[in-house]
């Protein structure tokens, strides 16, 4: 089964063609690949990749800022991280 | 006060609030005590015109049975009256910001009949949500600072696109709201909140169109250059499909134990029957979007 980040990053390639391989601390609002319109439609898709519901009115943007910052705050210990079960 | 503000000074507008407005004052109701509120609402039928479903005219909707189909309308009733209860605080935040600022005096009047009805509606619709559904379906967009239309910090820019931003909302939810009070199949509760919605809603819509195209016509106007007001064009061109795409919540397919509701989103998105409701839907949108030149005319 594909890694979840990976669905993320075919995610973020499918909505900006031609962008190629994101770096993993690249400022995905700064540099627009997540948009305000398109912020919606991520959510889904991190809703499903965890599971679980996302309390987006509670969060703060830094948490989505970045690959590397949503690995962390959302993917923890996933397939092939770290402390994988 | 800017270019833009000295755009709603025509009599025409002002003649047409002051009829809103009287219009607005004669049909005041009690909301609060307008609707009947049992208890519950019978789960042997639908919530929801079949057409309004998101799986209508698929390969997907012949594969449900009539249960799941009650449930998946259940489900997709509650996300349409939580998208406005969001829709709604979004918008009278803009309004209120507004109300009294140099340049909306044609407007302010009209504004507070507006402000007052919209805290109505969002008052019945969060009780329709929270009373049947046990919960109003979470707000999933954040406020990210980009700046849009090229216009950066311009308040003729940001004047505009919060008004088209409501006529395009207001417009769709029109569609479902006439559509659900005119279908006899449904419970009388929801005909009623759907009808009275609709009532105020089309004052609304009347004023809205004119303030959109009055604002649109000073930005042509300005000196604004043929790029950034086609990037506001692709703005809202993307604010209206991504409005449309609202009515796919995967947790609504989860809560009608329908598995995978993120790809089921996305596989009926793709699906020719589902455009083609969408051009249904959007249809007064596009055209008004079109005549006034706001869209492109193809
Ligand atoms: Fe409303
Ligand atoms: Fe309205």
């Amino acid at each position: 089964m594909a890694h979840p980040m990976d669905s993320i990053r075919a995610w973020l390639a499918e909505k900006n063609p031609g962008v190629g391989e994101i770096p993993p601390d690249a400022d995905l609002i700064e540099n627009r690949l997540i948009d305000s319109l398109g912020f919606m439609e991520f959510i889904m898709l991190l809703e499903s990749v965890t599971g679980r519901d996302l309390a987006v009115e509670t969060m703060e943007l830094s948490q989505f800022r970045t690959l590397a910052a949503i690995e962390k705050n959302f993917l923890p210990g996933t397939p092939d991280g770290p402390d994988a079960s | 006060m800017s270019v833009l503000t000295r755009a709603l000074d025509t009599p025409e507008l002002r003649e047409l609030l002051d009829r809103l407005s009287e219009k607005a004052a004669a049909d005041y109701y009690n909301p609060y005590r307008t609707f009947d509120w049992p208890a519950s609402l019978p789960t042997d039928r639908l919530w929801m015109s079949p057409d309004l479903l998101s799986v209508h005219g698929t390969p997907y909707e012949a594969s449900l049975s009539e249960e799941q189909l009650y449930a998946l309308s259940r489900w997709e009733s509650v996300n349409f009256y939580s998208l406005n209860v969001h829709g709604i605080r979004e918008l009278l935040i803009e309004v209120t910001r507004r109300i009294h600022r140099p340049g909306f005096g044609p407007t302010s009047e009209f504004f507070h009949h507006f402000i007052g009805e919209e805290n109505e509606h969002m008052w019945f619709f969060a009780r329709f949500c929270l009373r049947y559904g046990g919960k109003i379906y979470p707000d999933r967009s954040l406020t990210l600072g980009q700046e849009t239309g090229g216009g950066g910090s311009d308040p003729a820019v940001a004047d505009f696109l919060v008004f088209a931003r409501i006529l395009i909302f207001e417009q769709i939810v029109d569609y479902y709201n006439m559509r659900m009070a005119a279908d006899e199949s449904l419970a009388p509760t929801i005909r009623a909140v759907n009808r009275v919605h609709h009532q105020d809603e089309s004052r609304h819509i009347a004023c809205g169109s004119r303030i959109v195209e009055l604002l649109w016509r000073a930005l042509e106007e300005s000196d604004k250059t043929a790029e950034q007001l086609d990037e506001l064009r692709a703005y809202l061109k993307r604010y209206t499909e991504t409005s449309i795409e609202n009515f796919y919540n995967p947790s609504c397919y989860r809560d009608a134990n329908i598995p995978d509701g993120f790809a089921l989103r996305q596989r009926l998105l793709a699906d020719p029957a589902r455009q083609e409701a969408h051009r249904r839907v959007l249809s007064r949108t596009n055209s008004f979007l079109r005549r006034t030149g706001i869209l492109a005319g193809h």
